[in-house]
């Protein structure tokens, strides 16, 4: 079929069931009726969130036109997976996703002495007793997400100081959120 | 200043002026041989880049993830040269990307004006009212309507019975059965306009000029 | 020392603390809550540039702006599952009931204040802040009422006025008293 055949800038009315399908073009031949028809299945299979190569110029025009419109997301497993592929081709040897690191032997011996700590901790409340009060189970209140009433102290009495109060909050809660990302690294 | 001396959150611009210093702290430590910061770092933007910058110029996701994969090994062999200018690294990490749909167009020969086409674009205009470092749900915004935009441009030239078919199966995304009720056409015959919409489209976006 | 290294001690301190902590009797005064997270700093970020985006708008006199500002605050995910994020949704629904009723949308103005009290989950400052703010809108429709001659209702309003401080009142009083038991807080000047 050529070109000539196929006038796009002809302004071609929607039909009416009268009318031909075709407006004023030719009708399909049997190789377009079957290219149409892949690409109506093509569409459909990703219209239905199916992994699908868009192999032929028509599908890439139309997955284009679509992701323009429609945010269309990586698996997370797709994605850290080509992370770690991209890490490993840049930096040249593998690369480990959030698993255990093989540890030096500085760092066993650290944690042995760790062990130790611990052992010894634990021996120490066990001979105090249990009156002993112990500390917080849990890690520093500042990096915490908690109540403001502590920070704010006292009832409001100016109630147009939202901005200000919030500023307040959110600086305290900057200074522990910072802890908590230097903590584990993970923003 | 906070007397830590990192930036004062007080007296930080915009919304998302913190999250930007934390990212500063990350690129630190990712230009200075972490790997765990180099992985952060592509974790937080490669979604982005994928689904906003990639996928929509590229069109066929087998071929957008190998772009984002190429824009990552690019980002980390050349992070040592980044200069941090105050705003996420994400604008950097977007023109690699960028240029690496542009590189792929190129090679393919027969899309030499469609790499035109991406290239031309402009970044994300950054937005007065945001302050100079906008939050990343504004950016977002942006690309979105940067993508519209220019798929719209473009079906703005063709057909309009072309324009309507693309409109109700890919923006809409109705079922090819429903598209052909609302055409008033048989399934068959939505299919081939569907497909000469598709390709009007092609031959327009291709032609057009920067 | 490696990263690592450094998270394996910090993980060890945690657990010989948590160690200690079993190991002695019932009583731990343990701060309750999650860690801090991206997702809240970016939420108390965002909220705070639009109370900084309405005074400004304020001090130009654009209430309306204002006002639309405020509401994009109450937009944002203001979950209670973070006791900041709800205090930030209490404080921005007192701001924005001030404002209407400012621009003499009483109603409104109540329903706002209505809205923003009912379901919340803890008392806190903001809480009682809110009464109070709704104790005033309702303390100026019933100096209408009463201007207006309708002297009954002017009586019904000034009533739940009386109430919703009175409420305030309480609030602060056992927040003033669980802070001060819980060593955050000094007395405040001329206290009892």
């Amino acid at each position: 079929m050529s070109d000539d055949r196929l006038d796009d800038d002809d302004p071609i009315r929607l039909p009416t069931p009268a009318d031909s399908p075709w407006g004023g073009e030719d009708p399909p031949t049997e190789e377009e009726l079957r290219q149409a028809e892949a690409l109506g299945a093509t569409m459909d299979r990703l219209l239905a969130g199916e992994p699908v190569a868009a192999t032929d110029d028509a599908a890439r025009a139309a997955q284009l036109i679509r992701s323009s419109f429609h945010e269309e997301r990586l698996a997370e497993g797709r994605r850290d997976e080509l992370i770690q592929q991209a890490m490993r081709q840049a930096l040249a040897r593998p690369v480990s996703l959030p698993r255990p690191r093989r540890v030096s032997v500085g760092s066993l011996i650290a944690l042995a002495a760790s062990l130790l700590l611990v052992l010894g901790a634990g021996l120490m409340v066990w001979q105090a007793g249990p009156a002993r009060r112990h500390v917080a189970q849990e890690p520093p209140r500042q990096m915490l997400s908690r109540s403001s009433d502590g920070l704010m102290g006292r009832p409001f009495t100016d109630r147009a100081g939202a901005s200000s109060r919030l500023d307040l909050v959110f600086a305290d809660r900057m200074n522990g959120y910072r802890q908590v990302v230097l903590a584990r690294g993970t923003p | 200043m906070s007397r830590t001396g990192g930036p004062d959150p007080a007296e930080a611009p915009g919304p998302g002026a913190d999250v930007v210093d934390l990212e500063q702290a990350l690129v630190r430590r990712a230009q200075d041989g972490d790997r765990e910061a180099i992985r952060l770092l592509l974790t937080r933007h490669a979604d982005a880049l994928y689904s906003r910058i990639i996928l929509p110029r590229a069109g066929d996701p087998t071929l957008a993830q190998d772009v984002l994969k190429e824009t990552m090994v690019t980002a980390i062999e050349k992070i040592g040269t980044f200069r941090w200018q105050g705003r996420s690294i994400y604008f950097w990490l977007r023109q690699i990307a960028v240029n690496k749909v542009i590189d792929h167009h190129r090679a393919s020969g027969r899309a030499g004006r469609l790499a035109q086409a991406v290239a031309a674009e402009p970044e994300p205009a950054i937005l007065p009212t945001a302050g100079p470092r906008p939050d990343v749900a504004l950016i977002a915004e942006e690309e979105r309507r940067i993508n519209a935009a220019r798929i719209s441009a473009t079906l703005e030239e063709i057909n309009p019975r072309y324009r309507r078919a693309i409109e109700l199966r890919l923006i809409d995304e109705l079922p090819r059965e429903e598209c052909a009720k609302l055409m008033d056409v048989t399934l068959g015959t939505f299919d081939v306009l569907f497909f000469r919409a598709v390709r009007a489209f092609r031959r327009k976006f291709e032609e057009s000029e920067p | 020392m490696t990263r690592l290294t450094r998270q394996v001690l910090v993980l060890l301190a945690l657990v010989s603390l948590a160690l200690s902590g079993c190991a002695a009797e019932k009583e731990c005064s343990c701060p309750q809550g999650k860690l801090l997270d991206q997702q809240l700093m970016l939420l108390l970020s965002s909220a705070r540039a639009y109370h900084h985006q309405a005074d400004l708008y304020l001090q130009q006199g654009e209430v309306d702006r204002a006002v639309a500002t405020v509401r994009k605050i109450l937009a944002l995910d203001l979950s209670s599952r973070w006791p900041e994020a709800e205090e930030v949704r209490l404080d921005a629904t007192a701001r924005l009931t001030k404002l209407l009723l400012g621009q003499g949308k009483e109603d409104e103005a109540l329903k706002t204040a209505a809205d923003g009290l009912a379901g919340a989950p803890r008392e806190s400052f903001y809480l009682s802040n809110l009464y109070s703010v709704r104790g005033e809108v309702l303390e100026h429709r019933s100096k209408r009422l009463d201007s207006e001659g309708q002297k009954e209702q002017a009586r019904g309003a000034a009533r739940e006025a009386i109430a919703a401080f009175e409420k305030s009142i309480e609030i602060n009083k056992r927040l003033q008293r669980k802070l001060l038991d819980e060593g955050e807080q000094s007395p405040p000047e001329g206290s009892r």
